[in-house]
This record gives C-alpha cells, sequence and structure tokens, in this order.
C-alpha cells in the first residue's frame, strides 16, 4: 500500500535545559492511502503538538514530514500555505466555524480562498450524507455542537484533500453524538477515500480505527 | 483563420488612422510654410524689415494677412506642388509614411502567425503530455512525474495534470486493493488451515487412545464423550469458517433492502433464547420512545447474523440469572443500537482486539469457553459493510460489571 504520511525522526521540544519539554520524540509514523488512524494519549502527551507538525502548523525542532511524497517544512510558507489548503483538511473540537457566513459558505470557504469553483454536486451529497440539507442557510453560533461538528466535516472533506487530520473531534460533545460523529467521519472517508488521522484521549472512540497508535511522554508506539 | 479576422481589422484600423494623423500633420506643415513665405513676400513689397517681420511672427502677431504675397507666388507657379521643393519634400514624407504602415503591418502579420503558431505547438505539446499519460495509465503505469508547484497562479495544464494525478493515484489505489484483497485470501486460508490443525489433531489422540485395547469401560466413555465435545467444536468451527470465508472471498454480496430493523432484531433474539432461558438469562427491550418499527435499508440475513454474535456472547459470558438489555435511539444520521449484558466484562487495552480475526480473549473465563474467535470480527465486517459501526464499552474491573456493544447503521446508503 501507498504510504501518504510518513514521518521520520520527528522531534520537538520546548524550553532549553532542566526546563526542556520533549513534546515529541523520535516519532516514527507511517500512514497508508485511505487508512483510518487514531492515535491516542493523555492530555499533555503530545498529541496535539504531533498533529499540529503533521498538518505543517508547527514546525520541528528536527526530522521531517513527508506527505504526498513531498518533504512539507522544506516548502516556503507561502507554499506551505497552499499545500495545506489543497491536501489537508482539518478538524477541530472548537469547530472553528466563521460565525458570520452561513453554513454553504463556511463548507465551500477554504475552496474560495483557493481561487477554485466548488464541486457543488459534490459538496451537496457530503451535506447530504452528513444530514445537514436543511441547516445549509443557519449561522453557526443557531446550530447544537453536533451539528456544528458536521458542517467543519463538511468543510474538511468538501475541498478533497487527501489527508483528514482531526484533533479531538468529539471533545466537545456528548457520548451518544461522539459516537455518531466519529462514524460519519469514518463512512464519510471511506465514501470519499480519504485519508483519515485523529487525535484522541478516548480509547472508547479509537476502537472504532482501522489502526491504533499510543502517545506516552512524546514517544509513539503501535497498538497491537 | 476566423478567430485572427478580429486582431487584423483592429490593426488595419488603427495603421490607417495613425497614417491619416501624420498625413494631416505633414499637409498642416507644408501650408503654414507657404503662409510664412507668402507673409515675408508681402510685407517685403511694403518695404518691412525682413527681421522685424520674422520677429513679428515669432513673437506670434496674427495680423499678417499674406494673402497678396501667396497671389505673387502663384503668378510664378510655385504653389503648383511638382513646382516646388516643399511640395516633393511633401510627397516624399507621405510616401514614406505609408511605406513604413505597410512594413508595420506586415510585421504585426507575421509576428501574429508567429504567436499562433507557438501557441499552437504548446497546446500539440500539452496534448502530448497527457496522451502520453493515457498511454501509460492503459499500460498500468500511473505515474505522472507531475511535479506541483505550490503557488497560487495555476495554469489550465497544472491544473489538469494535479487532477490525472490524483486520478492515477486512485487508480492506483485500487489496482493494490485489490492486491490486498488477494493477499488477504491467502492469509485467510492459513489461517483457517491453522485454525483446524488443533481440534483435529485433539480428535485424532482422542481415537488413537480409543483404539487402544486396554481401557477400562469407564475411560473409555470418557474419551468417547471426548471425542463427542472435540467434534462439536469443529463443527461449530467449520461453520464460523464457512461464513468467515464467504464474506472474505467476496462470495456474499450485502444485499441491502428496505426493512424494518425491528423484525430483524427480533429474529436475532429469538435464536439465542434457548441459551439464554437453559441459564435463567432474560432479555428486555427496553422501552423508549424511540423503540418502534423502523424501516433501513440492510441485508436481513447478514445483520442478523451479526446481532445474533454480539447476543451469543453476552449469554455466553454472563452469570446465570442476569438480564441483557436491548436499547435502540435514532440519532440524525445512525441508528443506534445498544446490548448491554451483566457479563464478565472486557478490560479496555483489548476494547480493539475483540473485534481481529481469529482473536480470544487472555481471561480464564474466555478460555474455557468454547469459540472460535470469529464472531465479532464477522460482525464488525458485517457492519462495515453497511457503513455502520460496533464499539464496546465495559466497566470491567469497577463494582459493577457487564459490557455496552453499540451498533450504529446509517439510515440511507
Amino acid at each position: 500500500m501507498e504510504t501518504i504520511l510518513r514521518t521520520e525522526q520527528l522531534c520537538k521540544y520546548y524550553g532549553t535545559g532542566d526546563n526542556q519539554v520533549q513534546a515529541v520524540r523520535d516519532a516514527e509514523i507511517a500512514i497508508q492511502k485511505g487508512e483510518f488512524a487514531a492515535i491516542v494519549g493523555k492530555s499533555g502527551s503530545g498529541k496535539s503538538t504531533l498533529l499540529h507538525l503533521l498538518g505543517g502548523l508547527d514546525s520541528p525542532t528536527s526530522g521531517t514530514v513527508w506527505m504526498k511524497g513531498k518533504d512539507i517544512f522544506s516548502l516556503k510558507e507561502e507554499e506551505l500555505a497552499v499545500f495545506r489548503r489543497r491536501k489537508i483538511g482539518f478538524i477541530f473540537q472548537a469547530f472553528n466555524l466563521v460565525s458570520s457566513i452561513n453554513v454553504w459558505e463556511n463548507i465551500v470557504l477554504p475552496i474560495g480562498l483557493d481561487g477554485r469553483e466548488a464541486d457543488e454536486s459534490f459538496v451537496r451529497d457530503i451535506i447530504r450524507t452528513l444530514g445537514i440539507e436543511d441547516k445549509i442557510h443557519n449561522l453557526p453560533h443557531t446550530l447544537s455542537g453536533g451539528q456544528q461538528q458536521r458542517v467543519a466535516i463538511a468543510r474538511a472533506i468538501a475541498s478533497k484533500p487527501d489527508v483528514i487530520l482531526a484533533d479531538e473531534p468529539t471533545g466537545n460533545l456528548d457520548s451518544k453524538t461522539s459516537d455518531e460523529v466519529i462514524g460519519l467521519l469514518k463512512m464519510s472517508a471511506q465514501k470519499y477515500g480519504q485519508t483519515l488521522v485523529m487525535i484522541t484521549h478516548d480509547q472508547d472512540i479509537a476502537q472504532i480505527a482501522d489502526r491504533i497508535l499510543v502517545i506516552e511522554d512524546g514517544k509513539v508506539v503501535e497498538q497491537r | 483563420m476566423k478567430k485572427y479576422l478580429f486582431p487584423i481589422m483592429i490593426g488595419a484600423v488603427l495603421l490607417v488612422f495613425t497614417d491619416w494623423y501624420f498625413i494631416t500633420r505633414v499637409n498642416h506643415s507644408y501650408q503654414e510654410k507657404f503662409q510664412i513665405l507668402s507673409v515675408m513676400i508681402e510685407e517685403q513689397e511694403k518695404g518691412t524689415d525682413s527681421l522685424a517681420v520674422a520677429a513679428g511672427l515669432l513673437k506670434g502677431a496674427e495680423d499678417f494677412q499674406g494673402e497678396a504675397g501667396k497671389d505673387k507666388l502663384k503668378t510664378y507657379g510655385y504653389l503648383e506642388e511638382q513646382e516646388n521643393w516643399f511640395g516633393l519634400e511633401r510627397k516624399q514624407t507621405i510616401r514614406n509614411i505609408i511605406l513604413a504602415s505597410v512594413l508595420v503591418f506586415l510585421l504585426y502579420l507575421l509576428s501574429l502567425k508567429w504567436i499562433s503558431g507557438q501557441w499552437k505547438n504548446q497546446k500539440r505539446r500539452e496534448l502530448g503530455i497527457l496522451s502520453h499519460i493515457f498511454d501509460q495509465f492503459s499500460s498500468h503505469v500511473y505515474e505522472t512525474n507531475f511535479i506541483e508547484h505550490m503557488d497560487e497562479r495555476e495554469t489550465e495544464l497544472e491544473r489538469i495534470m494535479a487532477q490525472l494525478t490524483g486520478l492515477g493515484e486512485q487508480l492506483r489505489y485500487n489496482e493494490e486493493l485489490l492486491w490486498k484483497e488477494k493477499e488477504e485470501t491467502r492469509s485467510l486460508v492459513t489461517d483457517i488451515s491453522h485454525q483446524l490443525k488443533t481440534p483435529v489433531a485433539g480428535l485424532k489422540t482422542c481415537f488413537e487412545i480409543l483404539n487402544q485395547e486396554n481401557l477400562s469401560q469407564q475411560e473409555e466413555k470418557e474419551f468417547l464423550e471426548q471425542c463427542t465435545k472435540q467434534l462439536a467444536g469443529l463443527e461449530a468451527l467449520v461453520g464460523a469458517l464457512v461464513n468467515i470465508s464467504r464474506m472474505e472471498t467476496g462470495m456474499i454480496q450485502i444485499c441491502r433492502e428496505p426493512a424494518d430493523i425491528l423484525d430483524t432484531l427480533a429474529a436475532a433474539v429469538n435464536r439465542v433464547y434457548l441459551k439464554a432461558e437453559e441459564k435463567q438469562i432474560s432479555i428486555e427491550f427496553e422501552e423508549t420512545k424511540d423503540l418502534r418499527a423502523a424501516v433501513i435499508p440492510h441485508d436481513r440475513k447478514w445483520l442478523c447474523e451479526a446481532f445474533i454474535n454480539i447476543l451469543e456472547n453476552a449469554v455466553k459470558y454472563s452469570p446465570g440469572g442476569t438480564e441483557i438489555h436491548i436499547r435502540m435511539f435514532r440519532l440524525t444520521t445512525f441508528l443506534r443500537i445498544e446490548f448491554e449484558d451483566q457479563g464478565i466484562g472486557i478490560p479496555k487495552e483489548i476494547y480493539h482486539k475483540i473485534f481481529q480475526r481469529f482473536y480470544r480473549g487472555e481471561a480464564e473465563e474466555v478460555r474455557q469457553k468454547e469459540g472460535s474467535g470469529v464472531g465479532l470480527y464477522l460482525t464488525r465486517e458485517i457492519l462495515e459493510w453497511h457503513g455502520g459501526s460496533v464499539t464496546v464499552s465495559s466497566k470491567y474491573g469497577r463494582e459493577q460489571q457487564g459490557s455496552t456493544f453499540v451498533v450504529q447503521i446509517p439510515y440511507a446508503e
């Protein structure tokens, strides 16, 4: 299988000397195309830092991240921004929707930022799959947490990225809604052939993934 | 040729316009020269100093007439264009202007032709690249060698190449998926033969011992019982393996048709009812407002199988006299069904393992029971085929025990 996302001796340290915090230590990860991988760790284990490094949102102390055969930190600042926009979809715990525009506009916003035309029938299909058809003209704040996260999922999928990175996507949701949102994420990633990497502290949620990686004190190991 | 008509017309009109402008300028200057000459002649006759006339003209005095002077020039025939130097010069200049403009126009046409040629070549080259890629695709080579530049400006070709690269990846992915399926079938065959080895060996040993003649009646009976037990285990295993191999090798097509899921669930409960009754375990449908007919596209036979596997485990790993609760909730996209038992529970570390093929728990309680490690694996497969999921949570290790299996099935296909 093709490896779509790979890290080589990835390290991220904060501070120096005795105060040094090793958030990520020598992470060696390989994610295959089409896979759903969960990275599980307690809070403070370095899991969010790891996801930020994978998505090029933060630069590592040392080591490399390869996505689609490209060393993403060899790209210039503007190039990396374009790369992120085209190749990666992000889903955050806090949804990060733009409050002044409606649901449909939120979903197609990243495509518009890239100067492309939204594939309307594709976006409509996603919206139908996620069950937010009757909400597309609403403003985000009129929706429940679960609905807002659906919108964020739709936004991440709509620009047809190769990889979707989700950071505690169910952190703000009750357990039934969490199960549903994760089920939806899996179903849609499967349907649209996207690779999904999810960060969570919750083993219950992680078991739905094809593969579980555990991060502890910055070290990443495979759970078998 | 039609598409060049417009730029050619524009060029011609522009040229005619500039020509006309320059020729009027030349004519105007020719007339001015004669005006000056006429004035000088006229003023000379009046006896004015020629320096004073020149100074007057330079200062912009406008009271000079020059009509008489012009008449004089006319009488000498100097106004005839052919007969004076200025006229000849004017003619020469106009000819030059026209010549130059014709040259410019020709150059314009030539460059137009050159640019269109370049453009055509470029298109041909681009189409050549594309057709080369298509050729490669048809011979199963999905490399486009396209290096995407991550900048804001993107040409049409780059966009198409990016799409083609994506398509190539998709095709390769599909091919690899097929290959992986083949590999899985191969590993399945290995796994199955491995699974069959142990009970067959056990059975063989039993028969060998039975064949010895120095066994007491009691011993003989014991070994016969042992044989029967091994055989029953083997039978169960074979049944499970048949299911799993059908599933894995794609011999079964999950056939989703709209049907009432409650019927399917009830059928599954009926299948485990006897076993539950033996252990005095009661299976309760919990009354919730969501417990009513729900028509969902699903494969009745296989989803029933998935439910049976969950319920069978619940009965198998629960002590007598306990309860199994089934709850149903209608969520936005999925129907959620919970199966809660009061059994031995499952440690958190193995939540994901119990759904793996041929995995069996390490605990003593699990080892004692008959099982092939296939049931939950099959359940997960069946649900994934439906676009749904199955997960477990357990109160293992706390005062209360028991596991809850959560099944999610999407309403729509």
